[in-house]
């Protein structure tokens, strides 16, 4: 048995498509604008981890810390990965979401540098634990804002790729 | 009128679209995401998940158990080309039908673009 479609209704099959996908970006714009509580986790645990290490541990138990430090956070990767009810196409992710993951680790990292470099230039009582405190307060004010920007553009890229399309094609009658 | 290369008739009713273009956007979704995006019943969603796997577009697997059992559906690389190429398949369709035709349908379905704008 064949199918015999007309225009118009290919026209609205083609609209019809975009429905569900706008959910799918719904429920990514919620994500991302709610449950800050992993954030709050994480940066406690990075907490943990640089006051630590200022600590005068012997070389085997800041290695073991380390383990520790990154288990953890694979821990909760896998907890919040499990938590998802759907997860995004790769090829639907802009290179926004690239450039906050590698801002998320310069603004971190820069964080530390500076701040240690700071509180060792002062002679600073407790340098770790305010490399720590700076640290994870700046990680805690970065990621917030910079997810909702990484997944502000994906819903109108999409949109648009099929906006342009149907300009396109109009245009091309 | 016949029906261009990659038309689908497997995809084409309006539910399997409709469940094989919200998969196309995601690497994986659960059966309960799927179901309350689309305002399905469970038996419904079933049914039409089942005829697509059976094609083998896409997979369902089920992971955990009890009450922590979790419904996972995920769009096979099958399933990713004949919905592009279904996809493809339409705008032919409506490219070939010409501009009157394509305004004609454009000024019929701008009520309902507005009104899926404006639930959203």
């Amino acid at each position: 048995m064949t199918t015999t479609v007309d225009a118009e209704r290919a026209w609205q099959d083609l609209q019809r498509i975009r429905v569900p996908q706008e959910r799918v970006y719904d429920e990514i714009e919620r994500s991302a604008h709610s449950d800050p509580k992993v954030t709050y986790v994480m940066a406690a645990v990075m907490w943990v981890f640089l006051a630590t290490m200022g600590l005068k541990l012997p070389g085997w138990c800041l290695w073991l810390t380390l383990a520790a430090y990154v288990g953890t956070l694979g821990s909760l990767a896998a907890v919040y990965s499990r938590r998802a009810r759907m997860r995004l196409h790769r090829s639907r992710y802009s290179w926004r979401s690239y450039a906050t993951f590698i801002a998320g680790m310069a603004v971190t990292g820069g964080t530390i540098l500076l701040s240690d470099n700071l509180a060792d230039a002062f002679a600073l009582p407790y340098p770790s634990l305010i490399t720590a405190t700076a640290a994870a307060a700046a990680f805690v004010l970065f990621t917030g804002p910079a997810n909702r920007w990484a997944v502000s553009p994906l819903r109108e890229r999409a949109l648009r790729g099929h906006a342009t399309q149907a300009i396109h094609e109009e245009a091309g009658l | 009128m016949s029906t261009p290369t990659g038309f689908d008739e497997l995809i084409h009713p309006s539910t399997r679209l409709s469940v094989v273009a919200l998969l196309a956007a995601t690497e994986w979704a659960e059966f309960p995401f799927i179901r309350d995006s689309l305002s399905l019943s469970d038996s419904a969603l079933s049914k039409q998940l089942h005829t697509l796997e059976e094609a083998e577009y896409l997979e369902i697997r089920k992971e955990g158990g009890g009450r922590k059992r979790r419904t996972k559906v995920r769009l096979t690389a099958r399933g990713r080309t004949a919905f592009e190429g279904h996809v493809a398949a339409l705008r032919a369709i409506v490219e070939g039908a010409g501009p009157a035709a394509a305004q004609q349908t454009a000024q019929q379905t701008a009520p309902e673009q507005q009104h899926a704008e404006a639930s959203r």
